[in-house]
């Protein structure tokens, strides 16, 4: 067996016989001790500031869940491929392993798409918090947005018509704009999810389920008598703040792992015919980091989707 | 959490801390077994997403039935995915500290704010 | 008398090294540079203090030409002085003592002390260190930035943090997070190093104590960090993208509400992610220096370490409760006394741990023949330095006592014994002890002695008065030294608790104290040169008769380490064998003993004679 440079270290690719590891895998997984401790930090912060949040005031519902649970999926499969890739090498078949990670490097790619994909959705869709609140009945679009037919309704939230990403108000205003044009989402945040079904269930019952679903015009509300527009960007509440920071910390640890699978995948490759059990090992490793990035998620999901 | 690796082996044969990790019969077994765990965790993906749709009278109920799904998948893709299950107890040992500590973060945390000021709203 | 075998260029060599030896020491050199930058900050703070109000001399000019407005007229402004408290605690900490204690002690040592021929991954060790430096430099940058640097003290709590205009913060937090990666993967380095390189015969009871102590420190900056990493990410996103993780709903600023902002963020959340590392760090600060004293002390009592297995044990405790005693810097944010009497309990039962070593290290001298070194000095009055410090800590365990002492002076006092006196004497021993080691050329003895009675005196003269001073009333980080709150302030006549001119005084006192502490640095920074070129050659490759394998290789050592493979034979510290035979022998009679050696290294096989002495 050749060692090319780290001939003076030991167990850098066989095991230590009393602690039944090699360097790589130990680091490794010592990484990932000290992850558990970032993400378990984040994820203290997340419970801490959602039991603080006032009555009514953390979204929910906002999240497209069909789409969340595909990219669930789409995680899983290549966590199997990682896996798979790891014993097709191990039965010494690189063939089968090539074919395996290609199918990761796809998911992988796939997942941070569909991401951005519901990234952008977000940049674009607004919740506009009014001066003086607008009563239920007021527009047909607001039946959603209180909880009892006659109730006041403080925000509203939707699609704004010819508005990009990102605006806020002062941006707004700076583009010389008067007033804007708001397209209420069918539900606001404030009614609980259990209020929500209930109301859905009543219109299903309802005659064919129509009530819902007629289009109304969009709203017009003059920005003077706008306290604050934010899309549901970090800066929209302390919800979206953790669901970006978190997501797209994740986002990141799936990006690393797909740059260290292509680099072992081309350019890494060589090693495996000079030191077939070393390279064997950095996949087994690589596949750790993989598999934890596939944990993360599977926490992250209910949490940020479903609670 | 492993079977100790009493068995001494040779230095050139093996890849990692299992005596028979390398025959092939033990790998396609390995597959297997990663293909099981594979369907747990699409039924425990789809398990999570229709507890979305289930009334639960508190949002406790719904939080803990969540993360117990959340953990049960976990926990297969730590031992199976991860094979933590075929490592040497030693791994186990610090992932073990670490858990310690990382509950205990968020233990305190949680609790001394609760202590204070109590859960306002706790209701989706 | 290097042994490398292949000629490298000047970069690869001093620059991109792999050796963990070379990067050890790079270690140092930038730490220290950052100590010294963080002592010439202090200077001016205290001069200041001692003279609110006035021109700073002779460097006034160049202040105001770096750092603008904030030093007009070469005044240190309120602005200015929170600015230099806030950097002289990040520097000191971050990159000062930690990088000083665990990259280039734990960098040059662990590995040496445990047979190993390098850290288990050194490309990854060259990374940390580069992380480290550019960490640093971006926060050195930060006083270049547009408003000068952060200024909201070390700890950098929110809101404040977030509402302040200025860049300073967001280079904080940039450089933090480097510098945090760059510990995690340093501390990855020590622990697989100790787990996977130790030599054949090294077992976890004959690691000397030094590397069971970096061994800890490596797991406490593992698990601790993280958190800190995370609150600097969410802090980041505040100031950045404008969230609100720690700005609480109606915030009002200088009678203005917060516009655009959403709320519902809690400062509390970045306390206790904080305080998570907040307080391991402390440990950080103090259990490898633990280690160099235990090191130093073997070797100059010539006889074992008292009670190695409860040091050992003790300093595993402590590297699980400090885990969980973080919220004693809380105790003024109020908590439910359950917590709190969780907290205080945890606290005060982490100080026994202490204790232990302290009293295994001071029941050593027991019976030793003790050489008084200049090494030996600094260990030796590690212990009663530290002796304050602890004991200063116990009050501040209690929540009701605490109430009183918090953010006063009384808490700087008390850990300034313990890093300044403390840490920093263990640290100033460890380059004297190993200082021939590393150049294969001693340090001065009598410099030495100049700068060790010097900053002894000059240290205590400067921090014993903080104590008193916090205990007359006088809170920290005030930019006027408490002159508003004494009675030299008209308004103050009369008032009970006003600072009185004796407390005042002090000041006077601490400023030219530091003055003398920096002018006693003087020998050392000469003499260290000095040395490396024209210090006293080593007479052999174990100049102090020292047991652990980090004097059993040629010196200085070279690329790999050891000339032949080390195996080892016996537990750290076997000193004084012809004592411990004579012990063993039923009747004893020291002619039969005489002969044996007072040492014998850690790799020398047990020989027929001394196999039967206890170990
Ligand atoms: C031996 C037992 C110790 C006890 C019981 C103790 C207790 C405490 C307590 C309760 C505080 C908070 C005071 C307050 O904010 O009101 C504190 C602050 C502090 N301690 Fe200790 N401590 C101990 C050892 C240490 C050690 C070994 C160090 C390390 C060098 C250390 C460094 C610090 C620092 C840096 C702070 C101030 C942090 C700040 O607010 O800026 N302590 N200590
Ligand atoms: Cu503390």
């Amino acid at each position: 067996m050749s060692h090319s440079q780290h001939e003076a270290i030991p167990y850098t690719t066989e095991v230590r016989e009393d602690t039944g590891l090699y360097n790589g895998k130990l680091g490794m997984w010592l990484f990932l001790a000290s992850e558990v401790m970032l993400f378990g930090g984040l994820f203290s912060a997340y419970v801490f500031l959602r039991l603080g949040a006032r009555p009514g005031e953390w979204p929910h519902g906002l999240l497209n869940i069909p789409i969340g649970t595909f990219n669930t999926l789409v995680l899983i499969t290549s966590s199997l491929t990682v896996a798979m890739s790891w014993t097709a090498l191990k039965l010494g078949d690189f063939q089968t392993y090539r074919k395996y990670q290609l199918v990761t490097l796809a998911c992988a790619v796939g997942f941070l798409a569909i991401k951005s994909f519901e990234y952008y959705d977000k940049f674009t869709h607004y919740e506009v918090w009014l001066k003086a609140p607008l009563a239920a009945g007021e527009h047909p679009g607001l039946a959603g947005h209180a909880a009892a037919p006659d109730a006041e309704v403080p925000s509203v939230i939707g699609h704004v018509e010819g508005v990009g990403p990102f605006e806020t108000l002062a941006s707004l205003e700076e583009a010389g704009a008067t007033s804007i044009t708001i397209h209420p989402d069918k539900y606001h945040y404030r009614l609980t999810a259990w209020q929500q079904a209930e109301r859905t269930m009543k219109e299903a019952s309802m005659e064919g389920g129509s009530a819902g679903a007629e289009a109304h015009e969009g709203l017009t509300i003059e920005l003077s008598k706008i306290a604050r527009l934010s899309a549901l960007v970090p800066r929209h509440s302390t919800f979206f703040a953790c669901y970006f920071t978190l997501t797209a910390l994740h986002a990141l640890h799936v990006a690393g792992g797909i740059v260290a699978f292509a680099w072992l995948l081309w350019p890494g490759a060589r090693m495996w015919r000079e030191e077939p059990e070393r390279y064997t090992n950095r996949i087994e490793v690589t596949g750790l980091f993989w598999h934890f990035v596939d944990l993360v998620w599977i926490f992250l999901f209910p949490t940020l989707y479903l609670l | 959490m492993s079977e100790a690796t009493s068995t001494p082996t040779l230095p050139a044969t093996h890849g990692h801390g299992h005596g028979h990790a390398d025959d092939p019969e033990h790998i396609r077994q390995m597959q297997k077994r990663f293909l099981i765990v594979y369907g747990v965790l699409i039924v425990g993906t789809i398990l999570t997403v229709s507890m979305y749709y289930v009334y639960f009278e508190e949002m406790w109920q719904t939080v803990s039935v969540a993360m117990l799904i959340a953990s049960v998948k976990g926990l297969f893709v730590a031992i199976v995915f991860m094979h933590l299950w075929h490592d040497h107890r030693n791994l186990g040992t610090i992932l073990l500290y670490t858990g310690v500590v990382a509950v205990g973060l968020f233990a305190l945390t949680i609790g001394s704010f609760l202590s204070v000021v109590g859960p306002q709203y706790l209701v989706r | 008398m290097s042994s490398e075998t292949h000629e490298l260029g000047f970069l690869r060599k001093y620059v991109f090294s792999l050796d963990h030896k070379v990067i050890g020491i790079q270690y140092g050199i930038t730490s220290l540079s950052f100590v010294f930058v963080g002592l010439v900050l202090m200077m001016l703070m205290r001069w200041q203090i001692a003279n609110p109000g006035e021109a700073v001399p002779i460097v006034g000019g160049l202040l105001e030409g770096v750092m603008g407005v904030p030093a007009a007229e070469g005044k240190i402004s309120p602005d200015l002085y929170n600015m230099f408290g806030a950097m002289h605690g990040t520097i000191m900490i971050f990159l000062g003592i930690v990088p000083l204690v665990f990259g280039a002690f734990g960098n040059y040592l662990v590995p040496l002390q445990i047979g190993a021929p390098d850290m288990a991954f050194p490309k990854l060790n060259m990374f940390s260190y580069h992380l480290y430096l550019w960490g640093g430099l971006v926060m050195l940058a930060s006083f270049l930035a547009p408003g000068g640097p952060a200024q909201a003290g070390w700890t950098s709590y929110p809101p404040l943090t977030t509402i302040i205009p200025t860049d300073g913060q967001t280079y904080w937090i940039i450089a933090m997070v480097i510098i945090i990666t760059s510990s995690l993967l340093g501390s990855i380095n020590v622990i697989t190093t100790v787990i996977q390189l130790r030599a054949p015969g090294m077992t976890w009871g004959r690691l000397p104590f030094f590397v069971w102590t970096e061994f800890v420190t490596a797991f406490l900056l593992l698990l601790s960090f993280p958190p800190l990493e995370s609150g600097a990410i969410l802090q980041f996103v505040d100031r950045i993208f404008g969230a609100s993780f720690f700005m609480p709903h109606d915030l009002i600023v200088s009678g203005t509400p917060m516009a655009d902002v959403s709320g519902g963020g809690s400062p509390l959340l970045w306390q206790h992610l904080f305080w998570f590392l907040g307080h391991p760090e402390v440990y950080v600060l103090v259990l490898a220096p633990m280690g160099i004293v235990t090191e130093i002390f073997a070797n100059n009592i010539r006889k074992p370490i008292w009670g190695y297995p409860a040091m050992v044990g003790s300093i595993l405790t402590i590297g699980f409760l400090s885990m969980v005693v973080w919220a004693h810097h809380m105790f003024m944010t109020g908590m439910g006394s359950n917590i709190s009497m969780f907290f205080q309990t945890t606290t005060t039962v982490i100080s026994i741990p202490s204790v232990i070593v302290m009293t295994c290290l001071l029941l050593s001298l027991w019976g030793g023949s003790i050489r008084f070194t200049v090494p030996m000095l600094f260990a030796i009055t590690f212990l009663p330095m530290f002796g304050i410090g602890g004991l200063t800590g116990i009050p501040m365990a209690f929540n009701s006592t605490d109430t009183v002492l918090h953010d006063s002076y009384y808490i700087i006092g008390h850990f300034h014994y313990l890093v300044a006196p403390g840490t920093l004497f263990a640290v100033f021993g460890g380059i004297y002890y190993w200082f021939p080691k590393a150049t294969g050329r001693h340090m001065s003895v009598k410099l030495g002695h100049a700068h060790f009675w010097g900053s002894l005196v000059c240290m205590n003269l400067i921090f014993f008065p903080m104590l008193v001073q916090g205990l007359a009333g006088m809170g920290r980080r005030m930019s006027d030294g408490g002159a508003n709150y004494s009675l030299a302030n008209p308004s103050n006549e009369g008032v009970v608790g006003a600072l009185s001119s004796t407390i005042m005084g002090l000041n006077v006192l601490i400023a030219w104290s530091v003055v003398a502490l920096a002018l006693f640095q003087l020998p050392f920074i000469f003499n260290f040169f000095y040395s490396i070129v024209a210090g006293e050659k080593v007479e052999n490759d174990n100049p102090w008769g020292a047991t652990t394998l980090e004097w059993q290789t040629p010196t200085p050592p070279p690329h790999g380490n050891f000339a032949e493979p080390v195996v080892v034979y016996r537990k750290a510290y076997d000193y004084s064998l012809h004592f411990k035979a004579l012990h063993a022998q039923e009747a004893p009679e020291w002619g039969s003993v005489a002969h044996l050696p007072d040492f014998e290294p850690q790799n020398l096989p047990v020989s027929a004679e001394t196999v039967g002495a206890p170990e």
